[in-house]
């Protein structure tokens, strides 16, 4: 198809309001017909324009006005509605409502997501309205949509509605051409022929099923031609969708329109009915991830999968994989430290291509561990390989990493005529077809039965080699000199024997079990032990197709070998032709047999990076401190449930580094460092609980534990505050008593009685005729000495003298800027006590602020009722005097009323003075609360640039990449990030080492 | 990666390879070293095609040679480069037509001198010494089943079942012998069909720079390349044909020169003789005894061979090759064997094996079988007439040809008097004074 991209210009046409009271808005898609607009229309409704430009697509517009009268009429509720139908300058323009999105648009967002499409059922239920839809219209008015594809599904609210009907035809009419315009790739075959049938829309409708549940479609072809050469002839690769589709679609996709669903509902409800039946694969499948199985324990997954292919020879369900648990029990593998590691000879045996790339690397890791080979006898290598380019590759520089020539075996074939002789010999274990068709290049070329063949045709060479091989590693003097050179404990003369081949080339994969057996057939002989043979099998697939095939068959074939050989009641037969003499009683080939997936579709660089795991095993297997946890690894027994006898057992290991200098992990590392250190100057020592604990009664207790300790941590916060507040004085009682005392200062005496004093002097001090009223008088003096009960802050009064509440609320602002210094200081040193920290400190100032707010709450409301109580007093007072003065009293009171006059205005002063004292202590601690406020903000600015300084850490993306690389479990994760923790803790005593297995 | 639901599917070709039960694939070479012959000696393969075509493109020129157009590249330059062949224009597909110089003609002219060969490029003996024992019939042991199915259409009584099938078994020689007209040659040419299976034989041979070629479109039928799935997906060298086993049927013509390399001086290229061309597959010496030469000349020339299954061959330039003799050798006869040969030699063909008359019976069925094919309607009582008046009474022997070669007359009397196609005693009656009389006086002549 082609798609053009940029929106036409049209000259004389108002793109902007095609039609009157219509706005264009956006663009929502151009195609070869025209173009999508999201529009205004009148009534403030959103509508989808399409313009079919028909002066650049006449045909197109016409066709589609055809079609559009044709569908005009009917009405469905899952057929988009068309509002409007206009022709303006010869363009035809559409109004229809607006979806949401297409299924397509749909569909991307959720591959976006890491699906590989939608979920079935979700599908499904789309599929179904489209179905209704398309079924309708067929019955009803004979029409065939034609153009059935993701993007004419479109999803309004959560149903799919039916929409672009450019070639919706009736298919009793006839029709000139139908190719123009149509989508190939969802194109049925009769539509090539421009036959469309009733049948056509539900082929179109099923290949969007494929594609929309897995993101494959049943024909690759990338051209129109090629997509129809291949709707019309080639079967559709269905081998993406769940086992329970294929056939369901294979029908719906036959190339006989008679052949399929009678209708579309029908095709749609065999889907929903199979995966019914098949809940699992679809459960499986709803789940629409890509099956990225964590790390290598996916390798028994493939197994079984291998076992599930076309060839149907190993029983599958036997097969058991290791299971999440599995992983804990591993875990929970305790070791003993102070107990020293027991080593033994080791002799590697590497077979093949794969292998060579595995022997370079653990060869060099030996060396620069241990010294030079020479100085370790009891430890050798012994790489056999068909291809002598290989060989002479692997010897072939002067790195720590080549292999010594008398450390390889080359075992090429030869031309067909040299077997010729020895035809009858050989072809006692090996096809004739195999022996007549060795390759030109001399290589098996990834054919197992000419691996055996080399290895057959070598067999005394190779027997030789391995005979040399075992007594030099087992030789006594050799094992001394080894412990000697290199420290290792080598306490046995038994020895270990690795072999290690991929099962998918045609070298490893031919020879690796007859080898095993040949191994052990010489250790027999020279009397040791057949204890200690391990397989290290490896697969891997590369790059081109057809040698993928060959990998996946060749591992398939070996495994079923091994599984043969490994059953009860089987054996290995011997094969005389190389002297190796049958195994009876057990017979397993190996006594612990791992097999490593190393990956798919590897390029040689990928295939390098992948064999390093496992040369880093092999190293930390025969000669680490690692040993031993490997040795109990292998004395966990994977047994199924009722197997009777034991079923054969595949193991695999997966390798994590742990601050390994060549990856990313360091500065991971540094940046969790740091980000935990900026949470612990956030919040205090690490939340314990997020560290990885094997057990789960272990976590509960950890939890009841943290949870105690956070609270006795901030309790104790609390009581220090409180501490400092009584140190600070910091209470109602002494801080009126210091007003108190400070008035006492300023009249120097008791201040009461000093009030006493001054009352009864305005009383009887002469009375000037213009004073008026005597009470008022004295009112008036009490006030300009306290200050007047109304003014409150302000500044009056007297200007030769303060009134003494501004005395003492100057006095009073001193004290509480110093208290609140000694507050903020005090929570400042908080934030670098360990177990406070930011937190700590916040929760002090809260403390404080909640403390000075309460004390002041209950200080402004004493006052306020004093002051009621003074106007009170003072209303009384002086009306009763005025009463007195209006009914005509004398000047001169009598004694008694004087007296009373005296206590009433005692009582006011001492009132007055109360209130006084009230008001500045609230004073007081408004300007401490001011204080211990903005030491709080501050505290809560510096906890927010910490929490942003900590999110600027945020390595989890990049740690899961990092680990997804080395193909860690959980497990592992967790446990590293536990030994983090304690590093972390114990940071004054770093621990050397972090790096090492799990 | 993959799981339970998706279980991978092994390619198709590849399974048919690794299934196959074909004991030889001629691997597609790879390079000039891979195809065992040197760069001259395809240089004048190259220049003969030239000189006799004119000019043509690199690719044509290397499907004629049946060699790949990648592996000749090098040689076109080196030509070009020598000034032997010039381009004498652009091909599609990245590719030249090539034309030759002058010196280049007169090079050609030269090579044509020396050899007069331009087909396909040979391979080396060795590479087809190796394939003939690859495929030898020796390792097919056909079982009752494939027998009974290699001879579903025709009659064959199964006392006579039981003996041929070990000595098909065998894969040594056999005499096939018995009155003329019963089936022996029919019999002999269906029992190459159940080794049922197709084989891979060189268009030529090339052993001490002289060419021997071997395919001769007379015995090799080619297997059509659309057959299977296995020719698409796996590249084979050309320079083989794939065949179904041959069956080299000769009679009396055979002469002795038919058994050496047949060596034309004027192109100086060799035929392979009758026993090459039949490896892998039957030989069948029909009329045995009526040869050009004797029975013991001929016997005696094959003596080793038969023992020892290789034959040591003389080529032009004197050169003797050891080549495989690995055949079911039939020896078909309506004589006696011990009057053909002696003791020594019958012993070195060990099953003798007797086809003798049918009986009433199976001429009923034999015409049964032959009415079908003719498309008439089968007549008991005719046939029993047909042996009461024609055999019977005149003491005739019943031959398995009978009952095809009178209907055949039937017919044909019919057609030529307008007549609807049926048997009628009386049309027996005037075909079988024209089949018998000629017949009769043969035998009288040869036997009585």
């Amino acid at each position: 198809m082609n798609m053009k991209t940029e929106v036409t210009q049209v000259v004389g046409f108002n793109k902007q309001e095609p039609i009157p009271g219509y706005f264009t808005k956006e663009l929502i898609g151009v195609g070869g017909y025209g173009e999508v607009w999201k529009t205004h229309a009148p009534g403030g409704l959103l509508k989808a324009v399409k313009i079919v430009y028909a002066n650049l697509n006449s045909k197109r517009a016409s066709r589609e006005l055809r079609s559009l009268n044709r569908i005009k009429e009917v009405r469905h509720a899952f057929l988009l509605s068309i509002e409007r139908i206009e022709i303006v300058d010869g363009n035809l323009i559409i109004v229809t409502e607006l979806a949401d999105q297409s299924l397509k648009q749909h569909y991307e967002k959720c591959r976006a997501t890491g699906l590989r499409g939608l979920p079935r059922d979700e599908l499904l239920e789309y599929l179904r309205d489209a179905a209704d839809a398309l079924d309708y219209i067929y019955e009803n008015y004979s029409l065939q949509h034609l153009d059935i594809k993701p993007e004419n599904l479109l999803l309004v609210g959560n149903r799919a509605k039916v929409a672009d009907f450019g070639l919706i035809k009736n298919l009793y009419e006839r029709s000139a051409s139908l190719i123009e315009g149509l989508t190939p790739i969802y194109s049925p075959p009769e539509l090539f022929e421009g036959k469309p049938n009733r049948h056509s829309d539900q082929y179109s409708l099923a290949i969007v099923y494929q594609e929309m549940l897995t993101g494959e479609l049943p024909f690759d072809g990338m051209t129109a031609a090629h997509l129809a050469a291949q709707h019309l002839q080639t079967p559709p690769a269905l081998r993406g969708l769940p086992k329970c589709d294929q056939p369901i679609i294979a029908r719906a996709l036959s190339k006989n329109p008679d052949g399929r669903f009678p209708s579309c509902r029908a095709l749609i409800g065999a889907l929903i009915e199979a995966g019914k039946e098949n809940a699992e694969v679809v459960k499986d499948n709803a789940a629409g991830r890509d099956h990225r199985q964590a790390g290598s324990s996916a390798a028994p997954l493939k197994t079984e999968a291998l076992a599930e292919g076309s060839f149907e020879l190993v029983q599958s369900q036997s097969i058991t994989s290791a299971k999440a648990e599995d992983w804990a029990e591993l875990a929970s593998i305790e070791l003993d430290e102070n107990a020293a590691t027991q080593y033994a000879p080791v002799l590697f045996v590497g077979i093949g291509g794969v292998a060579t790339r595995t022997f370079r690397r653990l060869r060099a890791r030996l060396q620069d561990r241990l010294g030079t080979m020479d100085a370790m006898p009891a430890i050798d290598l012994l790489l056999l390989d068909t291809d002598v380019k290989n060989l002479n590759w692997a010897t072939g520089d002067e790195s720590s990493a080549a292999l010594h020539v008398s450390e390889t075996l080359a075992m090429p074939l030869r031309r067909a005529e040299h077997y010729r002789s020895a035809a009858g010999k050989i072809l006692g274990s090996i096809s004739r077809r195999w022996v007549y068709n060795i390759p030109f290049s001399l290589q098996t070329e990834g054919f197992r039965p000419l691996g055996r063949l080399a290895m057959v045709d070598h067999s005394k060479r190779l027997l030789d080699r391995l005979r040399q091989a075992l007594t030099k590693i087992t030789r006594e003097e050799n094992v001394a000199t080894t412990a000697q050179n290199t420290g290792l404990n080598l306490a046995s003369r038994q020895p270990q024997v690795y072999i290690v081949a991929s099962t998918s080339g045609g070298t490893g994969g031919g020879m690796v079990l007859d080898v095993a057996y040949a191994v052990r057939s010489i250790l027999a002989e020279l009397g040791l032990s057949e204890e200690n043979v391990f397989g290290i099998l490896m697969h891997a697939t590369p790059r081109a197709a057809g040698d993928r095939d060959k990998a996946i068959a060749n591992s398939y074939s070996t495994l079923s070998e091994l599984w043969h050989y490994c059953r009860p009641g089987h054996n290995y037969p011997g094969d005389r032709a190389c002297g190796l003499p049958p195994f009876h009683g057990n017979n397993r080939t190996f006594s612990n047999c791992y097999f490593v997936h190393l990956g798919d579709d590897l390029s040689e660089t990928q295939l390098d990076t992948a064999t390093d795991p496992v040369a880093e095993y092999l190293y930390s297997s025969a000669v680490t401190p690692a040993a031993g946890f490997f040795e109990k690894c292998r004395k966990i027994e994977y047994a199924p449930a009722g197997a009777q006898p034991p079923e054969p057992v595949l193991r695999t290991f997966g390798l994590c580094q742990l601050g390994g200098s060549n990856s990313d992990i360091p500065t991971i590392v540094a940046e969790l460092l740091c980000r935990d250190l900026v949470c612990i100057w956030r919040s205090g020592p690490p939340n314990t609980v997020e560290r990885a604990s094997p057990k789960l009664t272990e976590t509960v207790a950890l939890i009841a534990a943290h949870d105690k300790t956070k609270q006795t941590r901030f309790f104790k916060i609390e009581e220090q505050a409180a501490a400092k507040a009584a140190d600070l004085e910091l209470g109602l009682e002494p801080m009126q008593a210091v007003a108190r005392e400070i008035l006492g200062q300023e009249v120097s005496g008791d201040v009461e009685s000093y009030f006493g004093r001054l009352i009864l002097e305005a009383f009887d001090a002469p009375r000037a005729e213009a004073d008026g009223n005597d009470l008022t008088r004295v009112f008036a003096i009490v006030d300009a000495v306290l200050g007047d009960v109304a003014r409150g802050d302000e500044d009056g009064g007297d200007a030769n003298f303060d009134s003494l509440d501004t005395v003492l609320n100057t006095r009073l602002e001193g004290r509480a800027g110093k208290a609140a210094a000694e507050i903020r200081d005090w929570i400042f040193d908080l934030v670098d006590a360990s177990e406070a920290r930011v937190e700590g400190a916040k929760q002090a100032a809260e403390w404080f602020q909640n403390l000075l707010r309460t004390m002041e709450r209950t200080t402004v409301n004493t006052a306020g009722h004093l002051r009621e109580q003074i106007g009170t007093l003072k209303d009384a007072v002086l009306s009763d005097d005025a009463g007195r003065r209006a009914a005509g009293a004398s000047n001169t009171p009598d004694a008694k009323l004087l007296r009373e006059e005296k206590i009433c205005l005692f009582e006011y002063a001492r009132l007055r003075l109360d209130h006084v004292i009230e008001s500045s202590v609230a004073r007081w601690l408004r300007l401490i609360e001011g204080q211990v406020t903005a030491t709080l903000d501050r505290l809560q600015e510096f906890w927010t640039d910490l929490n942003n300084l900590a999110a600027s850490f945020d390595v989890t993306p990049r740690l899961s990449d990092a680990f997804d690389r080395s193909a860690a479990p959980e497990i592992v994760h967790n446990n590293w990030r536990s030994l983090l923790s304690d590093l972390i803790n114990h940071r004054e005593d770093p621990q050397p080492g972090l790096g090492g297995f799990v | 990666m993959a799981t339970h639901a998706d279980a991978h599917e092994i390619d198709d070709g590849l399974r048919s390879i690794l299934l196959s039960d074909d004991n030889f694939w001629p691997a597609e070479p790879k390079s000039i070293r891979e195809t065992g012959l040197n760069s001259s000696f395809i240089e004048h393969l190259i220049c003969k095609y030239l000189a006799t075509t004119g000019s043509s493109s690199g690719r044509s020129i290397a499907e004629s040679l049946c060699l790949s157009f990648s592996i000749l590249g090098e040689l076109f330059d080196s030509l070009r480069t020598r000034q032997i062949v010039v381009h004498a224009g652009a091909a599609p597909f990245n590719d030249y037509y090539y034309a030759l110089t002058d010196h280049g003609r007169s090079r050609a002219t030269a090579y044509l001198g020396e050899s007069g060969y331009g087909g396909p490029a040979p391979v080396p003996l060795m590479d087809y010494v190796l394939s003939v024992e690859a495929q030898a019939i020796t390792f097919v042991a056909p079982k009752y089943a494939q027998l009974a199915e290699a001879f579903r259409d025709i009659s064959v009584e199964p006392k006579l079942f039981a003996s041929l099938g070990p000595a098909i078994n065998s894969g040594a020689g056999m005499f096939l012998y018995g009155a003329p007209g019963n089936g022996k040659s029919t019999l002999a040419r269906r029992l190459t069909v159940c080794f049922g299976q197709k084989i891979w034989i060189p268009q030529a041979l090339l052993e001490g720079g002289q060419i021997i070629k071997l395919y001769d479109a007379a015995y090799h039928h080619i297997v059509e390349e659309d057959d299977g799935t296995l020719l698409r997906c796996q590249d084979h060298d050309c320079r083989w044909l794939q065949i179904w086993r041959p069956t080299v049927v000769v009679g009396g013509e055979l002469t002795m020169d038919d058994l050496e390399i047949h060596h034309n001086p004027q192109s100086n290229v060799s035929e392979a003789p009758l026993q090459m061309k039949s490896n892998c597959g039957c030989l069948l010496l029909d009329d045995f005894g009526r040869q050009r030469i004797a029975p013991n000349e001929l016997l005696n020339r094959w003596i080793v061979p038969l023992e020892c299954r290789h034959d040591f061959l003389t080529l032009a330039n004197g050169k003797k090759i050891k080549v495989p003799f690995e055949q079911l050798i039939i020896f078909s006869t309506n004589l006696e064997p011990e009057d053909l040969v002696d003791e020594a030699f019958l012993r070195r063909i060990p099953y003798k094996i007797e086809v003798g008359d049918p009986g009433v019976e199976e001429f009923h069925f034999l015409f049964k079988l032959y009415c079908a094919t003719f498309d008439c309607e089968y007549r008991k009582d005719v046939v029993n007439y047909l042996i009461d008046t024609h055999y019977r009474s005149q003491n005739r022997a019943m031959r398995r040809c009978h009952p095809r070669d009178l209907l055949m007359q039937v017919r044909n009397y019919c057609r030529y008097n307008d007549l609807e196609m049926e048997i009628r005693p009386e049309y027996f009656d005037c075909v079988v004074e024209s089949y018998f009389a000629m017949v009769l006086k043969g035998k009288a002549k040869r036997g009585n």
